[in-house]
């Protein structure tokens, strides 16, 4: 951790100079980092424009929009965004914002247990995957890794919900009392649940969806 | 009758089927009906194998030679007009650990393969299973050398990018991430990406919907930080 100061603020930020705390934003950070961009001109309202719809968008969506959505939003094409913010959209605009896609992949709610410390518990973990990406190790999996895995392979809805947490929960616990994978009849038995509810949990699969996000792999 | 080596053979009336480690028939082609036939006690189907079993491995084998790519249980039973307990009773030890299995569909090929369009094929190494990459909680490769082209198939294909895999215009603007990287260490970022592509942000949008880093750097195996 690095503290970031202007104007006898000091803002805690990670070793490439984001905001660790969304919360803790002002706009003297936003005239700091910049300045520390090297965009020595005080921030314009073309400036300000982008970083309140970055961050306008992060607070109802949780989620840092993506450069195409700004761009849309503002009218602005890449020749105007460059002229902005020159050293890039995550490393120029969505830095200033306070916000980088890492915290903005996922609000709290796509997690069952508090998320408050997800930033610090992630930030170094790694994971070992085969080229399909399903998890090498089971015991590497957190829930962490079932919420993104959900997120990327764009799970309907974008989010684990209770449901899929119960189908997780119950491989994983199948998992570790047997170190078997039970089959697909014994999870919707023991779910009462049927293939089609299944299927709009899960619609990449049972193996290459459910099983996946619950970090095991059949063999 | 029917025996299994060690080697990973199966041997049934004459034929000697190759089997991988995990007991799929190691080559699709090498299908045919007495493999299934001889196969099917293994899998807990001691009275032989009924037409409702054929109708689902003839179904699964179907839909690989038309897709390349191997049915999901939830398309079997549909098109089957089968339920999971109807299921369950035909190929009790499970979907991919008996039907699957049965029909010779081969674990790394068929099950988890993508069906890769022409292109890819030409691009991608050959696939090596056993390879591991170690990435972040949010998918990203920690490591930029463990990328390689199969990582980036597989990676587009997990994160549903529309069309049917990569095409050439993706490769371009992966092939140059990749050598801006290798050249530079650093990620460039998406003013110079557009540049030196002759690609507008659109365009890019249409290639990358996930985003750049989200989408391009990622697939690139890189991240920015």
């Amino acid at each position: 951790m690095v503290n970031f100061s202007f104007k006898d603020k000091t803002y805690e930020v990670d070793e490439y100079n984001f905001l660790l705390d969304f919360h803790s934003w002002d706009e003297d950070f936003a005239q700091g980092i910049a300045t520390r961009l090297k965009m020595t001109e005080r921030l314009t309202k073309e400036h300000w424009d982008v970083i309140n719809s970055i961050r306008n968008t992060f607070k109802e969506t949780g989620r840092c929009p993506i450069v195409y959505e700004v761009c849309r939003m503002n009218g602005l094409n890449r020749w105007e965004l460059k002229a902005l913010f020159p050293t890039g959209y995550l490393r120029g605009a969505c830095k200033i914002a306070g916000i980088t896609y890492k915290e903005g992949y996922l609000g709290q709610t796509y997690l069952p247990v508090s998320a408050d410390d997800v930033n610090i518990v992630t930030a170094n973990k790694s994971y070992q995957v085969d080229v399909r990406g399903f998890l090498v190790n089971p015991d590497d999996w957190d829930e962490y890794y079932a919420a993104h895995r959900a997120y990327d392979m764009k799970i309907p809805g974008g989010k684990l919900t209770g449901k899929h947490w119960q189908i997780i929960k119950f491989l994983r616990d199948s998992y570790a009392r047997n170190k078997t994978i039970p089959t697909i009849y014994e999870t919707c038995d023991q779910n009462s649940i049927d293939l089609d509810e299944l299927e709009k949990l899960f619609p990449d699969g049972y193996h290459r969806g459910a099983v996946k996000i619950a970090g095991l792999r059949a063999r | 009758m029917a025996k299994m080596e060690k080697m990973g053979k199966f041997i049934y009336k004459g034929t000697a089927y190759s089997l991988d480690e995990g007991g799929f028939l190691s080559d699709f082609n090498s299908w045919d009906e007495n493999f299934a036939e001889g196969m099917a006690p293994e899998y807990k189907i001691l009275d032989g194998l009924t037409k409702d079993h054929w109708d689902v491995i003839y179904f699964i084998r179907g839909y690989i030679n038309e897709n390349g790519r191997c049915p999901l249980v939830y398309k079997t039973c549909k098109e089957n007009k089968l339920s999971y307990k109807n299921l369950k009773e035909l190929f009790q030890t499970g979907y991919l650990r008996g039907a699957c299995r049965l029909a010779g569909v081969s674990y790394n090929e068929e099950y988890l393969g993508v069906a890769l369009p022409t292109l890819d094929k030409i691009t991608a190494q050959e696939v090596i299973y056993d390879k591991k990459y170690v990435m972040d909680v949010h998918g990203f490769l920690v490591y930029a050398d463990d990328w390689d082209e199969n990582f980036a198939i597989h990676k587009a294909y997990e994160i549903k990018m529309p069309g049917s895999g990569l095409d050439e215009r993706h490769w371009q603007i992966v092939s140059y991430l990749r050598r801006h990287y290798q050249r530079y260490k650093t990620v460039p970022t998406i003013y110079d990406a557009c540049e030196a592509n002759e690609i507008d942000l659109d365009e890019l949008e249409e290639l990358f919907p996930d985003g750049y880093q989200r989408g391009a750097v990622k697939i690139a195996g890189l991240r920015a930080m």
